[in-house]
């Protein structure tokens, strides 16, 4: 009796572990997770700009995560854009704030389509030093976004605002 | 030293740790959200930088009211837009020159010190949907983020 309880206790820990380290290694979604977290690091300016070079490399870092034909959509006052080339460069052309600004993505909800497609919704919060108070201000907007697996890595290829309220 | 740690009766102390312990988890984790208030849109009723919290029970047994000051969540709870409920299901609401319309009649606001000229056009509410706004309006419309939102989006009532 006493080694049929071991015996059982030996399969659950075995079961616990396999599944843990399923969660941890192997699911789509955690490596999803961990993509988009790379990203709002990328899409982080320290203080000051951080340099030409600092910069440069953050730049070049964003084809890592977008599809060669991501569609973009930043707002209906704003024209889509709609290849990764023509986002980078909008980001390149792109003057930071002196105060530098931190991103992170909250709430993010993955859910997958099949296996090599997912959809990613989240809060993209968007911390600044305001200039007058040196205090940090706050901006976050809702974001839906497509992925896709591409050579061994999920990559965004459409990202669009959500309204959270909607003005006449 | 060990009686002051641990009182004269340890096992009493573990229980009253483990209650308080419960009692807090339950407060904060599931009735009470905190939150701190970021930008002017609530001023002169919120200022900048303030605490608060949403009673996420406000509305289990009644529907938010018009006056109630709200949380709505964006993508999770994490992240909540914190306005003032003035348009209800099924009203149509417009601004008119900064006065809130319902179904045609000027709403008063005494929380609202100053109004700039805003327009907005009407709309009409539908079923589940709430008109939200803050209480700054000398701000310009641009720069002041209102509009429809969902009851389900309505995470709580604020506590003060």
């Amino acid at each position: 009796m006493r080694t049929n309880g071991s015996v059982y206790v030996s399969v659950v820990v075995a079961l616990l572990v396999a599944y843990f380290s399923y969660q941890w290694w192997y699911n789509p979604r955690r490596a999803i997770k961990r993509q988009l977290g790379e990203l709002a690091a990328t899409l982080s300016v320290p203080p000051g700009g951080g340099g030409d070079i600092d910069r440069l490399a953050r730049v070049a870092r964003l084809r890592n995560y977008f599809a060669p034909d991501v569609r973009i959509s930043t707002g209906a006052s704003r024209p889509e854009l709609t290849s990764r080339d023509a986002l980078v460069g909008a980001v390149a052309a792109w003057t930071p704030p002196a105060g530098g600004w931190n991103v992170t993505f909250v709430d993010v909800q993955i859910s997958l389509e099949s296996d090599t497609t997912a959809r990613a919704y989240m809060t993209v919060e968007i911390a600044s030093p305001d200039p007058r108070t040196g205090q940090p201000a706050y901006d976050a907007r809702e974001v839906r976004a497509e992925l896709a697996e591409q050579e061994g890595a999920w990559v965004i290829t459409t990202a669009e605002p959500v309204q959270t309220l909607q003005r006449p | 030293m060990r009686n002051v740690l641990f009182g004269s009766n340890p096992r009493h102390t573990a229980i009253r740790v483990v209650v308080l312990v419960a009692a807090a988890a339950v407060t904060f984790g599931v009735i009470l959200l905190p939150v701190r208030l970021s930008g002017i849109s609530m001023e002169p009723t919120y200022y900048d930088g303030a605490l608060n919290f949403a009673n996420r029970l406000a509305f289990a047994w009644r529907q938010p009211a018009r006056g109630d000051i709200v949380a709505i969540r964006m993508a999770g709870p994490s992240v909540v837009y914190v306005k003032r409920i003035v348009g209800l299901p099924g009203e149509r609401v417009e601004i008119e020159m900064g006065t809130v319309i319902i179904d045609g009649r000027p709403l008063a606001e005494p929380a609202v010190i100053y109004k700039a000229p805003w327009n907005v056009p009407a709309l009409t509410l539908g079923n589940g949907e709430y008109f939200v706004i803050g209480d700054n309006r000398a701000m310009t419309v641009q720069n002041h983020d209102f509009g429809r939102t969902t009851r389900e989006r309505i995470v709580g009532k604020m506590l003060f």
